[in-house]
Parts: C-alpha cells; structure tokens; sequence
C-alpha cells in the first residue's frame, strides 16, 4: 500500500494529518509510534474508510488505485480499534463466525484454538462480549484479528488493557504475523515497537517525521525523535 | 450542578433548548390550521405522564449521563440543593425538547383552555418528581417506584374532569416531591458494570443476527415492558380514536407500536457497533437483511398481541385488521432496516435524544396516512 500527501481534519481549519506519506511493504511490521494527539488514531481510522475528512494525492494499493471504504480493500483487512463495545451481545465462538462470514471464510478451528489458549481466553469463549472485562475484550478482538489471515491488519493501541502474559503472546503474534501479511500497529509503548517492528514510523505534527529499520530501531533513537528520556512516550 | 448539567442537556446558554422551543411553536402553528378534534383531560394526562415520565427515567439512566456524572457525585456537594438542580435541570430538558413538541400538537388540534394547560403543566410535573422518586427508590425500595407508576396510570384512567381533576394532580405532585426530597443524592448514580455474566452454553451458526436481536431485547428487560406498555397505550388509543373523531380504525395503534425506539435504533444506539459494520465487509447482507427479518418478527408479534388485546377491550379488528398486520409489519422491518443502515443516528447526546430523534416519527406517520386509507374505504 503507498499513500501521498494524506491530509485529515475533523475541522477544515486544523488538520490532524498535514501531507503524510505511508508506505506499507507486502508481509512486514510496522510500527507507529506518536506522542497524544499525534494523530495516530485519526490515520488508522481513514485507512479503514471511517473517517469522512480527508483527502489525498495518490493512494494504491497492489499497484492498483483504490479507496479506503471499497469493498475490495475492506475485505483484505482487519482493524482492532482502541476502544470497541461493539457487538456485545454475541459471545466470542458467534462474534469469530459473524466476522468470518462477512470476509467469505471458514476459520481454521485448530488455529482458533491454539490462539484462545495462548491468549488464557478458553473460559470466556462463551461469556458475551459486553460481560467481559476490558482486556478480555480486547482478547477477543484480537484473536479474532489473528485468526482471519488477512493481507493487512491493522491494530490501534493493541497492547492497552492487556495483562503481562498476553502482551507478550500479543507481541509474539504480532512479529510472526509475516507469515500471512502485514501489521499496521499504533502504539504509545516504546518496547512494543522495539521488539516486534521491521519499520517504525514516528507520528509527529500530522507527519510521518522519522523513519527507523533494521539496526535503526533502539530506544534510544525513538526516545530522541520524540524528544522524551522516559521508557513510556 | 445545574449549569453543568443544562450546558450539556440544552446546550450552551440553553441554545438547544430554545431552538427545540421553536421548532415545536412553528410545528404546531403549521398545523393548526388542518383541523381540530375533541382530547378527553385523561388521554391528556396518560399522554403527558406515560411520555415525560418515560423520558426523566430515559434521561437519568442514560449512561452517557452515567459517565458526566460518575465523578460529579464522588464530590463534596450540598446534597439536597444538588439534587434539586438535578431535578430541575432534567425536567427542563425534558420539557424544553421533547414535550414541547406534544404540547405545540395538542394546540394545534385541540381546544386550549387555562384549566387544560394547567392539566398538562401539573401531568408534566408529576412525571418528572414522580420519575425521580421511583428512580430514585427504584433499587432499595422498588414497591415505592411501583406505587409512583401504579398513581400514574390510576390518575389517567380515574381523573375526574375539571377543577376537581387538577386538584388531585396538585397534591400528587406534592406528594412527589416531599417524597424526592429525601432520597440521598448517590440513589441516582448509574451503575455501569454488573456483576452478572451471561454464558452462553451453546452457540450455533445459524441465525446469527436474530439471535443478537432477540438477546438485545432479553438482557434489557426494561425494553420488554416498553414494549408492552407501548401495545397498551396503543390499544387504549385506538379504542378512544372514534371518540376523538379520527378514523384509523385498529391501524392506528399498529402505526403507534412502530414507533418503538430501542429495536428501531439498535445500531445507532451503540457507537460502536456502527463504527465495525462500517469496518467489515457486507454489512448490509449480513447484519441489515437478517435485522430486517428479526424486526419483522417482533413487529408480527406485537402486532397480534395488539389486536388480541383490542379486540378483547372490546374493539372490532375485522378482516381489514388483520390482513394490514402482516403488511404493516413487513413495512416497518424494512424501513427501520433501510434508516438503521443509511441514515444511523450519530449526533447524540443522551440516549432519550436517540430515541426521540425525529426520523423515528417518519415511519409511524407514513403507517398512520396509510391506515386512515385503508380504513376510512
């Protein structure tokens, strides 16, 4: 996916995003890490067709023009929002059916499980979504993400709500997603991009200001860019 | 407390407010001039309690007020003073916004006289003390909240006509806000979470989006008794039409159960879930369709359970009625359907404001110009 000079604004007068370039290589991590109000949200929000205020140079995407809200592209991607009470009244097991239905696919159950185990979630399978706690939730979300294989998933503040081990199951998922496409996360945690990240992209005044890969990722470079001392940015 | 609360409920400088005021004044001026029929004082009084009470419970449990709320009384505060600018700052809102609009329509289509006005000024009134003592009562002494609802429907149906009338509504307003007046202020705190866990031991493929709808509808139990009450209003309404001069027949109560709000805004009522259709592939064929379906259902349901009733109160369906139910029915899913998916409602504030959005008496008025069609022939 390669995007030009995408400009988003919630008011016409103060843009959100001013001109940002985004280049997503096929099966890779990326990282993007910003600063509150960076408008990290706000960008993964346009990317799956939400956001109405916006406009752009060029956007491709397999070569091809398209558009954020077109079918084609909804049904290559997958996004987990940040804060989601969506769909409260199905349990997971319905939630994993309803989601694969509505991309045309059948999920592998081997793999559902073994994702379930992984993240601790066997006992709340049957729990409905809006009874779970904010992590749990966000598990479901997850998994559900995870076990679709899409092209692209993209993931907004992932790590939020989550506890040490799922974290760590997350990041694991997160770098060995390769196998199937790429990931897209936003993230306000230093370690999370560190460890996972083939790409960092650091979100700054509506920009894309820095760009780190390989050997470039470290604390310390991110930390400078952002100009904080803190693990936390 | 009360600037706090009518920013947010009316707008600023109470501007929502004073729009929503005009609005109804030049609703009702327009249509005063289509005629004019005979409201007895007690559809008056059961319109104005049964729609304002209903609000001040809407607009209290709401939990975006929840939220507002939640830090507002952990606060030191003067508690009877907070409670009621409370009172008083949802009572406006209530009767600014919303029945405003039921006040400009009895204007426009009935006689307005000072002890008819002081009816419907004291029905109102009663609707919002009595809404917040049995809100109020509702979790530690819930047979207080059912005496309130219980003297409610006792005054509609038994109110004697004139200055006698409005006596007896006087006093039961007192009597509502003496009692109001001693409820501590936490009473009205919105519990969020619950401990409750709903598992589900077995859960299919099929049906999906049904079964989402029927869950909705069973895990609310207060959007079952609307909706009964709903089927009861109606019946009573239609029961009274050829008193009043109209000719709709049973229809008009069929258009009336179409109005019912928490299944007709089921996606806009959860920010949420409108946002993730919109994320997700084929949202129409595979939430709006099987929604659709499952709204037919419900409307075919209470439908029958509609003309069951008015018919047993004494009312004459006829073969008309029940041909129209499943006609009506189908034409109600679809709609409700149809705005659910094309026009969500996103600007809201408190749920009350979703579920008396104007596009929700869209479909109850197409409903009512068909069945006077219908039934007038």
């Amino acid at each position: 996916m390669d995007i030009r000079s995408l400009k988003a604004w919630y008011t016409p007068e103060k843009h959100v995003l001013k001109g940002l370039d985004l280049t997503l290589d096929e099966h890779s991590v990326v990282g993007l890490i910003g600063l509150n109000g960076a408008g990290k949200t706000t960008l993964m929000n346009v990317l799956c067709g939400l956001h109405d205020g916006f406009e752009c140079a060029s956007q491709q995407y397999g070569g091809k023009a398209f558009t954020f809200d077109g079918n084609d592209f909804k049904g290559d991607r997958y996004i987990v929002f940040s804060e989601d009470e969506s769909f409260g009244y199905f349990c997971f097991d319905e939630y994993l059916t309803y989601v694969f239905d509505c991309y045309g696919k059948k999920p592998d159950k081997a793999y559902v499980d073994t994702l379930v185990e992984r993240f601790g979630f066997g006992e709340y399978r049957g729990v409905l979504i809006k009874d779970l706690s904010l992590g749990n939730r966000r598990k479901a979300y997850l998994i559900t993400g995870f076990a679709l294989k899409l092209p692209l998933l993209l993931l907004d503040e992932p790590v939020n709500g989550l506890d040490f081990n799922s974290t760590e199951t997350l990041y694991s998922l997160i770098a060995g997603y390769k196998e199937f496409g790429t990931v897209l996360f936003s993230s306000h945690i230093l370690e999370s991009v560190t460890l996972t990240s083939d790409k960092v992209l650091v979100l700054e005044n509506g920009v894309i200001a820095k760009t780190y890969t390989g050997s470039g990722i470290t604390p310390e470079n991110i930390r400078a860019s952002l100009g904080t001392e803190e693990g936390n940015v | 407390m009360f600037k706090l609360l009518s920013r947010k409920l009316l707008g600023e400088k109470c501007k929502s407010g004073l729009k929503s005021l005009f609005i109804s004044a030049v609703i009702g001026y327009s249509m005063s001039s289509i005629g004019s029929i005979k409201i007895s004082g007690r559809v008056l009084v059961l319109t104005v309690i049964f729609f304002t009470g209903t609000l001040v419970i809407q607009t209290l449990s709401s939990k975006e007020n929840a939220r507002l709320l939640r830090g507002l009384f952990a606060m030191p505060c003067n508690e009877k003073r907070t409670l009621w600018e409370y009172a008083a700052a949802v009572g406006a809102y209530v009767i600014m916004t919303k029945l405003s609009l039921v006040a400009a329509l009895f204007a426009a289509f009935s006689k307005v006289t000072p002890l008819r006005v002081g009816l419907f000024l004291l029905g109102a009134l009663y609707a919002v003390f009595g809404g917040m003592a049995a809100f109020g009562h509702f979790r530690k002494r819930p047979y207080i909240s059912a005496l309130f609802v219980a003297a409610g429907i006792a005054m509609a149906f038994l109110l004697p006509e004139g200055a006698a009338g409005a006596l007896i509504l006087a006093a039961a307003d007192l009597a509502a806000a003496a009692v109001m007046n001693f409820i501590p202020l936490d009473n009205f705190r919105v519990r969020e979470t619950s401990a409750k866990r709903t598992v589900v031991h077995k859960s299919g493929s099929g049906m999906l989006i049904p079964r989402y709808v029927l869950r909705y509808l069973t895990e609310n139990k207060n959007y079952i008794v609307s909706s009964v009450i709903t089927v009861a209003f109606s019946v009573f309404l239609a029961l009274n039409s050829q008193k009043m001069g109209l000719f709709m027949g049973c229809g008009m109560g069929m258009a009336l159960i179409s109005v019912n709000s928490p299944m007709a805004v089921i996606v806009s009522s959860n920010r949420g879930l409108d946002r993730k259709l919109n994320a997700l592939p084929s949202k129409t064929r595979r939430f709006f369709l099987p929604y659709g379906a499952a709204l037919f259902c419900f409307y075919l349901i209470s439908f029958a359970v509609y003309l069951a009733a008015f018919c047993i109160a004494g009312g004459h369906a006829g073969i008309r009625g029940f041909i129209t139910a499943p006609v009506f029915a189908a034409e109600s899913a679809a709609f409700v359907a149809m705005l659910e998916n094309r026009f969500t409602i996103r600007n809201w504030k408190t749920e009350p404001d979703l579920w008396h959005n104007p596009r929700k008496y869209i479909l109850p008025v197409l409903l009512m110009l068909e069945a006077a069609a219908i039934f007038s022939i």
